[in-house]
């Protein structure tokens, strides 16, 4: 590599380091940093802790195709993020200065790798323990299972590189025709959940993976010649003994430099495209910064402008806000509605085969949906961060500001969660009072969390800040905000529950009383609103551009 | 020297923006301390000052996106923190980086600020402003499509569209092409003719000298001066604007 770039990784090493414990240093940094590593810790040692998925009495051939599938979806990402991502990645501040420079081309591409299998490090050592924990010999399979994991970057950047072809021409066709390839293939499977749901619940009658069925499935000839690519490295990691697994870990290394080497010598001109990429990304993650996520994380191209959205809630100041928001959705959703379908189905399948009992059932579908489709379905003030100055400026009242920025978003998946809801009920025997009343409360449920969430970001906004110095102390402040808000849900939950069975108890029993208590709860709930709106503009007045804007 | 604790406002026509005594600060240290201004319809007023002197702090308290610490501020004769929502309709605020929305196109924004402004018959304004702005080619384009100097030419275009009493503009014309830069001078002195009142901050002093009705110069947060370009000249010995900026605001930069 050019003496000038190792130079840069060098020195962009040690700034990352110094930065790092600058941050520290301030008891708040500390406090989350520590926060953050402590649930990492617990995370990571819970996954170890937990037993191996195949028991000692599992052949080495079955291990070996467990670790193959396993390394295969790991790689599957890299191969949608090599579609997504084409040409060469650098940062806005590398861009120009680095395609400028009096440098080869194939040192980029070595720069660029170098700094991604470095940061990929620490990753590959828990991921591949983890993976090596099936194995005969967890020790001598650890090695070359971080050398799979490894090869993501790699694979990553190979595709990425090909793929920028002719100018980009290729990338161009693979951007679209995988899209539109995926949402042929997604579009029968999320109308057809209603089947899945059912075979799986036919599957997994008990709750739990059946290991006769899962061993069948492990075994199958589609999964042996989809894991196939993968050989060196299961087999390596099925190694039993210390030569066995010296050779064949050796093996792996020469693969991975194989591919490293392939890699950096393709005669690509990558130039164009990277400019390109790299703005995407760069806004992608100016997006993720701004406190965005899910839905309101992902760009709007030209095509979006196509779907127009009614002034549903008038056209004075409230109105043109709420429109603003819907038009927000709409027109970002394309890109997170199977990701927002996907999660629903997952809970309406937890719901379904997990919990025997049927109420148990619906209001575990019920709090799983509401809780992921607050941070998928989101355009609100959290997306605002960057454009506080303007927000603070509208000529209307700040708590009005605040209910109609949160309004349509809860709207949205509080009317998905009941479908959800609806849909879980059929599939586990028939729709029952209950879960009409469940699915009823549930857009009001996802109000008070839109309204709660919101109100937590504005008293304390968080900049998330991926692959930069601040990333423990920003995700330790996620987490903590998160279970604030669930607390908080909880605490505005639990008295109108508590209303809702109250009233229901006076009226007697029936259908009637069900409903006068889910009126009274919704009642209860949409005053808890009204105070929520109000605390949140007086939130919203208070924030502080200036100290959010750095 | 013509130092003074605030600005006295034009003279013959009543002022349409007041403010008495802003103060701010930050963490305890002052970004603004006690400033006074006026201005009257139709007049132009220049905020100048170095970096770090106060002057988009001024200007977002002013626009009512900084809560006032201390002082008070009157928009069209209401009072910011009582009648906030009423003193905002009257004014408008363009940023120094303006955010459009990214999944709004360019029409869309002046229809969204139609409406939340509660501007009646829009369209034609709307269609007037896009070709003044050069905008009416990207109609249809979305806001992230939009480069710095086009979402500088929109943010101003959605100011204008409220037809507002007091606009603030904070550096109008960073990232306009000369162009851009032309149109926007001769639209913010139609507006003033109009009966807007303009206050505008921004380093390029020829802009400034250009455009502004008066001067208001700040330095640490305090006015250094106040009046016309012609009492600033006849009190100074220096003949251009630029000596005399660096003169008064001398103790700024050393900071």
């Amino acid at each position: 590599m050019h003496p000038g770039l190792r130079a840069l990784a060098r020195l962009q090493r040690q700034a990352w380091r110094r930065r790092v414990l600058r941050s520290l240093r301030s008891p708040r940094g500390l406090l989350s940093a520590l926060l953050i590593l402590g649930l990492l810790g617990l995370w990571v040692g819970g996954a170890f802790l937990q037993a191996p998925l195949l028991d000692g009495s599992s052949d080495a051939g079955l291990r070996r195709q467990l670790a193959g599938v396993m390394l295969s979806a790991l790689l599957l990402i890299a191969v949608v993020n090599g579609i997504a991502h084409r040409g060469v990645y650098l940062p806005p501040e590398e861009l120009e200065r680095l395609l400028s420079a009096p440098v080869p081309r194939a040192d980029l591409v070595r720069y660029r790798l170098s700094r991604m299998l470095v940061r990929g490090l620490p990753f590959a050592a828990i991921l591949g323990a983890l993976l090596a924990r099936n194995m005969p010999s967890p020790a001598h399979a650890w090695p070359p299972a971080a050398l799979a994991i490894l090869l993501i970057p790699i694979v990553a950047q190979l595709l990425a590189l090909a793929l920028s072809v002719s100018d980009g021409l290729a990338s161009r066709l693979a951007a679209r025709v995988p899209r539109g390839l995926l949402r042929l293939l997604l579009l029968p499977v999320l109308i057809g959940i209603p089947l899945i749901l059912t075979e799986a619940r036919e599957l997994f009658p008990a709750g739990a993976l059946d290991g006769d069925r899962a061993r069948e499935l492990l075994d199958h000839p589609l999964v042996r010649w989809g894991t196939l690519p993968l050989a060196p490295f299961t087999w390596a990691m099925a190694a039993t003994t210390a030569a066995a697994a010296l050779l064949r870990t050796a093996a792996c290394v020469g693969v991975l430099v194989a591919l490293y080497q392939l890699t950096v010598r393709l005669p690509i001109d990558f130039r164009e495209v990277s400019i390109e990429t790299s703005r995407d990304l760069a806004q992608r993650i100016a997006r993720v910064r701004s406190g965005s996520g899910g839905v309101a994380a992902m760009g709007a191209d030209s095509g979006a402008a196509r779907r127009r959205m009614g002034w549903w809630a008038g056209r004075g100041p409230f109105g043109a806000l709420v429109w603003l928001r819907s038009t927000e959705l709409l027109r970002r959703a394309g890109r997170v509605v199977y990701v927002a379908l996907l999660q629903l189905a997952l809970a309406v399948f937890l719901g379904t085969v997990l919990v025997q009992d049927h109420a148990g059932g619906a209001v575990l579908v019920l709090a799983l949906s509401t809780y992921h489709l607050s941070t998928t379905i989101r355009a609100d003030l959290r997306a605002d961060l960057d454009r506080m100055q303007e927000v603070k400026a509208w000529p209307l009242p700040a708590s009005q500001t605040f209910l109609a920025s949160v309004l349509p978003g809860a709207l949205v998946a509080g009317l998905l969660v009941s479908g959800a809801l609806v849909l879980r009920a059929a599939l586990a025997g028939g729709v029952r009072e209950l879960d009409l009343v469940l699915a009823a409360a549930a857009p009001v449920l996802a109000l008070v969390w839109g309204c709660v969430e919101n109100l937590s970001f504005l008293v304390a906004p968080v900049r998330f800040t991926p692959g930069e110095v601040g990333t423990l102390q920003s995700m330790g402040r996620v987490m903590l905000h998160s279970l604030a808000n669930l607390a908080v849900v909880g605490l505005v939950v639990a008295p109108a529950v508590g209303v809702s069975l109250g009233t229901a108890r006076l009226l007697g029993e029936g259908l009637f009383a069900q409903l006068a208590g889910l009126g009274a709860a919704c009642a209860f709930a949409l005053g808890l609103v009204g105070a929520l709106s109000l605390l949140g503009g007086r939130a919203l007045r208070r924030l502080d551009p200036s100290r959010v804007l750095a | 020297m013509a130092e003074s604790s605030g600005d006295s406002g034009a003279a013959g026509h009543p002022p349409v923006l007041r403010v008495r005594g802003l103060t701010r600060s930050y963490g305890g240290r002052p970004a603004v301390q006690g400033l006074d201004l006026e201005v009257a319809r139709g007049e132009v007023l220049g905020l100048l000052g170095p970096n770090g002197a106060g002057k988009t702090t001024t200007l977002r308290s002013i626009a009512g996106v900084l809560p006032l610490q201390g002082g008070s501020v009157e928009v069209a004769g209401c009072d910011l923190a009582r009648s906030e929502v009423e003193a905002k309709r009257s004014l408008a605020w363009v940023p120094d980086d303006p955010r459009p929305f990214d999944a709004l196109t360019v029409a869309e924004h002046l229809e969204f600020t139609a409406h939340l402004y509660g501007v009646e018959d829009h369209r034609e304004r709307a269609r007037v402003l896009l070709e003044r702005f050069e905008l009416a080619e990207r109609t249809s384009a979305l806001g992230s499509e939009l480069s710095r100097g086009m979402r500088q030419k929109l943010a101003i275009a959605q100011a204008w569209l409220s037809n507002p009493a007091v606009v603030l503009l904070d550096e109008p014309l960073a990232g306009l092409d000369p162009r851009g830069i032309r149109g926007a001078r001769t639209a913010i002195r139609e507006l003033a003719s109009e009966g807007t009142a303009v206050v505008l901050s921004s380093h390029q002093l020829d802009l400034v000298e250009a455009m502004a009705d008066r001067l208001l110069v700040l330095s640490r947060g305090r006015v250094v001066f106040s009046g016309t370009l012609a009492e600033l000249r006849a009190a100074r010995a220096e003949s251009s604007l630029e000596e005399v900026f660096l003169e008064l605001t001398a103790e700024g930069d050393e900071a």
